[in-house]
């Protein structure tokens, strides 16, 4: 399958870099996958199950997946290593970045492992949402995701506040959940404010308020250290209630 | 809350200098200043094509008076935000502007693999400090005080320059001997010239007047872009017939241009004859079905890469939009 996606595949710019035809899954296409996502082998795409979207230069995604399938990590703790390597090796942009059926086909075909390595319960199935869902719940999209909306281009690091991002489920799931995340000098603030906090109840109420809050202050004309200061402040709250 | 704030909701009007309005006065693509069309909340730029679009944006600080309280209706007190929203592709983005004598600029950058459609643009005017004393987020730093609405803005494929290979004259028919089989007629398109040459007909006084009018808004400026779009999708159609009979192919199957034009109109309608394709595959595609017509692998080829050309064109033109709309408007 991995041929699948990889037609005129001459390589550019590198050897790690390859041209990718990108697909989107069909109608057609998200039944069938839907239908195979318990099998352990991966579904053949017929022309009528993908349409090409558009031609990007693209890393090494096969390497990457054997890194991760060979990594010792726990799988709640994978979503910190998939998503920097996941988007350096992606170069999007937020309009394709935004096509489920894009991340629908590419959990189906060359990113199978990295879905089946994180998501797959005991009988080797992947939950639906985590292979055919939306953005924020689709298993590849939301690391995507996590990895553009906190990239620093240019930092030594460019990916330190993706590790803040992923480092608990709940977290990157109910910010990417909310309008807020879409702007990132207000993620990273909000990051900042929540400090080392993972606990689910304080995250909810905290960005539940921010999302209130939001109707009276403009977040989008304060610094990332403005944000941090209200989130700590709206925190202390949250937990003195 | 006891409050001496109240918000208030201005109209963008775009084409204005009123108070709380957006105006896009320049726009560059990659560099090079671009056409912008601007109407009443959308402003559509020229620029679908590039790789980053910079907006100059102006916005009118309205009156404050009874807004806010005296003391914090100065520019200094006031953080005044330009934001950029596209929801569908998560675009969530801000600039703060500056305000000089009443009016706040800022320039917008946008990557254009960020944005699919529409960008709506707006403007936050919101406090810079705290209100000493003040209870209540709405005294805080950010507190909205003045919200703009919306400007919509839509791209669109720059239109290429046809007089970089053809010459565009407008000429008394009726007074050139040359163009005497064309009189009475709006336009004559002569492709037997290198490089060709559109003439337009100056004896026809109420079209010249059309075409040549400015002004974005009424039955005139429908009627002028009805007419360019059809005088434009007729052009191209009878380029694009001159540059696939020009075709020829080597014995190695490389392809040869009749003349140093055809290429370059070849590739602008397999852009739109093929945009479903991704932009790397539309010339080749469109080189090799006229391949397969050529050497009568397909008889029908030719006819069908007439077909697909002239669907292409006039959806580029966006002939039945406008059509409709000057069916609505001069009716």
């Amino acid at each position: 399958m991995d041929g699948a996606g990889t037609e005129g595949g001459a390589r550019r710019g590198g050897p790690d870099v390859s041209c990718l035809l990108l697909h989107a899954l069909t109608p057609q296409g998200v039944r069938l996958v839907g239908e195979a996502l318990a099998s352990p082998t991966p579904v053949e795409l017929g022309p009528e199950h993908q349409v090409p979207l558009a031609e990007r230069d693209v890393g090494d995604l096969a390497g990457m997946c054997r890194v991760v399938a060979a990594s010792g990590h726990e799988r709640s703790q994978l979503d910190g290593l998939i998503a920097p390597k996941l988007h350096a090796a992606l170069p999007l942009g937020r309009d394709l970045g935004a096509r489920s059926a894009m991340w629908a086909w590419l959990a189906a075909t060359m990113l199978r492992p990295l879905l089946q390595r994180r998501w797959a319960g005991e009988d080797g199935a992947v939950p639906r949402a985590r292979a055919l869902g939306p953005l924020t719940d689709h298993g590849l999209a939301r690391l995507w995701w996590a990895a553009e909306l906190t990239v620093a281009s240019g930092a030594a690091d460019p990916y330190w506040d993706t590790g803040k991002f992923a480092k608990g489920q709940y977290l990157m799931d109910r910010l990417l959940k909310s309008n807020l995340s879409r702007n990132s000098t207000l993620l990273l603030g909000i990051l900042d404010g929540l400090g080392e906090s993972v606990d689910w109840r304080r995250i909810n109420e905290t960005v539940g308020a921010l999302g209130v809050i939001e109707t009276t202050v403009c977040l989008d004309a304060l610094t990332r250290a403005e944000v941090a200061g209200l989130v700590r402040d709206i925190s202390r709250g949250v937990l003195s209630s | 809350m006891k409050s001496s704030t109240r918000r208030a909701v201005f109209s963008p009007l775009a084409f204005g200098g009123r108070q709380g309005s957006i105006r896009v006065t320049r726009v560059l693509a990659d560099g090079d200043v671009v056409r912008a069309d601007v109407a009443l909340e959308e402003v559509v730029v020229d620029a679908a094509a590039a790789t980053e679009v910079s907006l100059w944006v102006e916005y009118t600080l309205p009156s404050l008076g009874g807004l806010v309280p005296r003391d914090e209706s100065d520019a200094s007190q006031l953080r005044v935000v330009l934001q950029a929203h596209e929801a569908v592709t998560w675009l969530r983005q801000s600039v703060q502007m500056v305000v000089e004598e009443g009016v706040a600029r800022a320039t917008l950058v946008l990557r254009m693999e960020d944005v699919r459609e529409v960008v709506a643009l707006s403007v936050v005017v919101a406090r810079a400090t705290a209100r000493p004393g003040g209870d209540g987020r709405a005294w805080e730093r950010g507190g909205r005080l003045v919200g703009s609405q919306s400007l919509m803005l839509r791209f669109r494929e720059r239109p290429t320059r046809v007089g970089s290979f053809m010459s565009v004259r407008w000429q008394s028919f009726e007074s050139e001997p040359s163009l005497k089989p064309w009189v009475g007629l709006p336009w004559a398109l002569l492709l037997s010239a290198d490089p060709p040459v559109l003439w337009l007909n100056t004896d026809l006084t109420a079209m010249v007047h059309v075409l040549k009018s400015r002004g974005t808004q009424g039955k005139q400026a429908t009627l002028r872009e009805v007419l360019f779009r059809t005088l434009a999708t007729h052009v191209w159609t009878q380029l694009f017939d001159d540059a696939t009979r020009g075709l020829d192919w080597d014995d190695d199957g490389s392809v040869r241009f009749g003349r140093s034009w055809h290429e370059h109109v070849l590739r602008q309608v397999a852009r739109h004859a093929y945009s479903d394709r991704p932009r790397a595959q539309r010339l080749p595609l469109l080189l090799g079905r006229a391949q397969d017509a050529h050497t009568a692998r397909d008889p029908h080829g030719l006819s069908m890469l007439a077909e697909d050309a002239a669907r292409g064109v006039a959806q580029w033109m966006e002939l039945g939009r406008r059509v409709e709309r000057a069916a609505v408007d001069l009716t």
